[in-house]
């Protein structure tokens, strides 16, 4: 099972912003936050389904995303950090 | 006559003469479950605690220390490693897609999980207690530098710091940077420079001091 990748490599993204109370993949620090996609790494399983015994829907799509450390904590740095996130938790930039 | 022995000493409490957390319990509870159903037998479960803990970081160090002296195997292993690896003769099976970064003069690579504890096991073995730490996978985000120079590994103000996060199904590892003054050494006397912590990337590769 393999589904359509809606974002492509360099797109500006935004993780999604909300909470729920079961398990879940995403970290909160970067929720909310903008990054840039670096890579498309192919299609998986939904973990947050897997782990109630409850994949019926297609594979996700994953990404790598770039987040730049004055993105991420604000001020200056030239530090990275990279995560890879499911395309359920990404949104179209809402702004630049 | 032996003197009669009429005091007592402290004594050091056995590791697993605790209470058990909610979390054994659990654990408890499932592999009884499962052993009872007939999922798993306790054979199978010994031979995977077994083959899990006998992994060791000396396979990430092999395909590290090959990829120095073998310039078309380390473009095959950063470009698609799982293939690499396959071809050349390492069992994948169960293996999850791995992703292989490269540090560079001005870019030094650290791997994180701060979900949990993913960790490239196959090439590194059981990960350390401090990669599973809330005080590493919290910090290594924010202050990289700093947990960096915590570890003795004092970068360049102009270096780059990429933190990976390992969130979904890819486990990364460091290709760390070989060493300067080792273009004579095979792979065999490259294989101790490249320990874990510099595949994790948490340190770089040091030369042995003179005469030891």
């Amino acid at each position: 099972m393999t589904s359509q990748h809606v974002f492509s490599v360099a797109d500006y993204v935004q993780v999604a912003n909300y909470q729920i109370q079961k398990h879940h993949r995403v970290p909160g620090y970067l929720k909310g936050k903008t990054g840039q996609i670096t890579a498309i790494l192919g299609s998986y399983p939904n973990p947050e389904e897997l782990s109630f015994f409850d994949a019926k829907g297609d594979d996700i799509p994953v990404y790598r995303v770039c987040f730049s450390y004055s993105r991420l904590w604000g001020g200056k740095g030239v530090n990275e950090v990279f995560a890879d996130l499911m395309e359920t938790w990404i949104e179209p930039i809402q702004e630049r | 006559m032996v003197k009669h022995h009429d005091h007592n000493h402290p004594t050091e409490p056995d590791a697993d003469n605790f209470i058990p957390t909610d979390g054994e319990i659990w654990e408890a509870t499932l592999r009884d479950l499962l052993i009872t159903k007939g999922v798993i037998t306790p054979s199978m479960m010994r031979q995977q605690m077994d083959q899990t803990a006998s992994q060791s970081a000396s396979v990430g160090a092999e395909i590290i220390a090959r990829a120095w002296t073998t310039p078309l195997f380390k473009d095959a292993l950063l470009k698609n490693p799982k293939e690499a690896l396959s071809e050349s003769g390492y069992d994948l099976s169960g293996v999850p897609d791995l992703c292989i970064v490269e540090n560079q003069s001005d870019i030094h690579n650290v791997v994180v999980c701060t979900l949990c504890s993913c960790y490239p096991r196959f090439m590194l073995g059981p990960p350390p207690e401090w990669y599973k730490s809330a005080a590493f996978r919290s910090r290594i985000v924010d202050e990289p530098k700093d947990v960096l120079l915590e570890f003795g590994l004092d970068l360049n103000e102009t270096t780059k710091i990429r933190v990976y996060d390992s969130t979904a199904d890819i486990r990364y590892m460091v290709m760390p940077m070989r060493p300067v003054g080792t273009a004579h050494m095979s792979v065999d006397e490259l294989k101790p420079l490249i320990t874990r912590d510099t595949m994790i990337g948490v340190a770089q590769p040091e030369l042995p001091v003179n005469g030891s």
